[in-house]
């Protein structure tokens, strides 16, 4: 047998090209379930017949299989701790797939949506790169809560994941390293938009980077520089003001005296201009 | 890198447009809204600076991006007082020896 090409690029997948027979792609489809269930705990209660089904499919199928897709489908609980908004009648689209209709929780550690069976998804904050309220109708035909998911595998998928007993939904292989995926969350009422991205807002702020921790800050720089700061309309002068209230207060740990120097300059040693403060009548 | 010179600095930009670099390639322009201690970034009124490489992406309000997935920020260069920056800077830098 010749070697099984890459499918779809994707060093997961291997199968013969679509105009093999079904009894070849069962074979390779077989071999690839052992791949991935050695990957570890995403896979798990993937069954054989799932694969097969899904391999079986693949001569007709297009980009359907969730080729780009790095959302898995599974069987989750309702989360119940840290809820911050519940949105019900709220159908999500992962790239242009819609899932149907359910109900998404934005939590304070995960932001999980799932339909009336149980089945759904849960996305992890530090994957979610970019979030937003999308009202324009040219881009997408719904109003919607659109986010950008980072598409790198997570090793630690969710770890309250069940087998998985339907054999629908399997949305399919791992993209690689830079792939991003597009989800939407449309609710059946559209003034709640902005709420719920105030609340992923929230929470996404409660999870930073370990490495971008800046471990110096202490109290007095942890109360200033606590929650999101911005003015609307901050004026050339307010900026003028900000600067100089920020160049103060990194001068401030022991030094502040108070006063606010336009300049910005701590202490200027350099030598006076004599004649600086002098009337302009005696300059001649 | 410390983190509360760009902070500062990013308030002081509130209300001016901006472009963000994505580590994923994309780069967004943007209206500044608000910033916190994470380089958390708000921006309303965004749009795609380049389509191409990112075709699906469409023009929003109200889009918050995470800090972490910030490669770079550019910045309109007569909104940057540089000498500003570089004394801030110095003076932080020594602060930081002092502790």
């Amino acid at each position: 047998m010749t070697q099984p090409s890459l499918l779809h690029g994707n060093p997961y997948l291997c199968g013969a090209p679509r105009t093999t027979e079904l009894p070849d792609l069962q074979l390779n489809f077989a071999n690839i379930h052992h791949k991935m269930v050695a990957l570890g705990s995403s896979f798990k209660g993937a069954s054989q017949t799932e694969i097969q089904t899904c391999g079986a499919s693949l001569p007709d199928h297009g980009a359907g299989c969730g080729e780009k897709a790095s959302v898995i489908i599974q069987a989750l609980d309702v989360p119940t701790e840290g809820v911050r908004h519940v949105q019900d009648e709220t159908v999500a689209y992962v790239e242009d797939d819609s899932q149907g209709n359910g109900s998404l929780y934005i939590t304070d550690n995960v932001v999980t949506w799932r339909n009336s069976s149980g089945q759904g998804f849960s996305l992890q904050y530090p994957s979610i790169s970019l979030h937003a309220v999308s009202r324009d109708l040219n881009a997408f035909p719904h109003e919607c809560l659109f986010l950008m998911v980072d598409g790198k595998l997570s090793d630690d998928a969710d770890p309250r994941q069940k087998s998985s007993d339907d054999e629908d939904e399997v949305v399919g292989p791992f993209e690689g390293d830079t792939a991003t995926t597009e989800v939407r969350f449309v609710p059946a009422d559209k003034g709640a938009l902005d709420a719920m991205f105030n609340s992923m807002s929230d929470c996404q702020a409660l999870h930073p980077d370990e490495q971008d921790t800046d471990s110096e800050a202490d109290d007095f720089e942890a109360n200033y520089y606590e929650g999101m700061e911005g003015e609307d309309n901050l004026t050339p002068e307010g900026q003028r003001t900000l600067e100089h209230l920020e160049n103060l207060l990194l001068n401030g740990q022991g030094q502040g005296d108070g006063q606010n120097r336009p300049n910005g300059n701590e202490e200027n040693t350099n030598q006076m201009d004599e004649d600086q403060f002098a009337d302009a009548d005696e300059m001649q | 890198m410390n983190i509360h010179l760009f902070y500062s600095f990013f308030k002081s930009l509130v209300g001016k447009d901006v472009v963000v670099e994505l580590k994923n390639d994309l780069s967004i322009c943007g209206t500044l809204h608000s910033v916190d201690q994470f380089l958390n970034i708000k921006f309303t009124d965004i749009t795609v600076t380049d389509p191409d490489k990112y075709p699906h992406m469409l023009s929003v309000k109200n889009c918050f991006i995470r800090g972490s997935v910030v490669r770079y920020v550019q910045l309109p260069a007569d909104e940057c007082d540089t000498q500003l920056l570089q004394d801030a800077a110095r003076k932080e830098a020594a602060q930081n020896r002092q502790r």
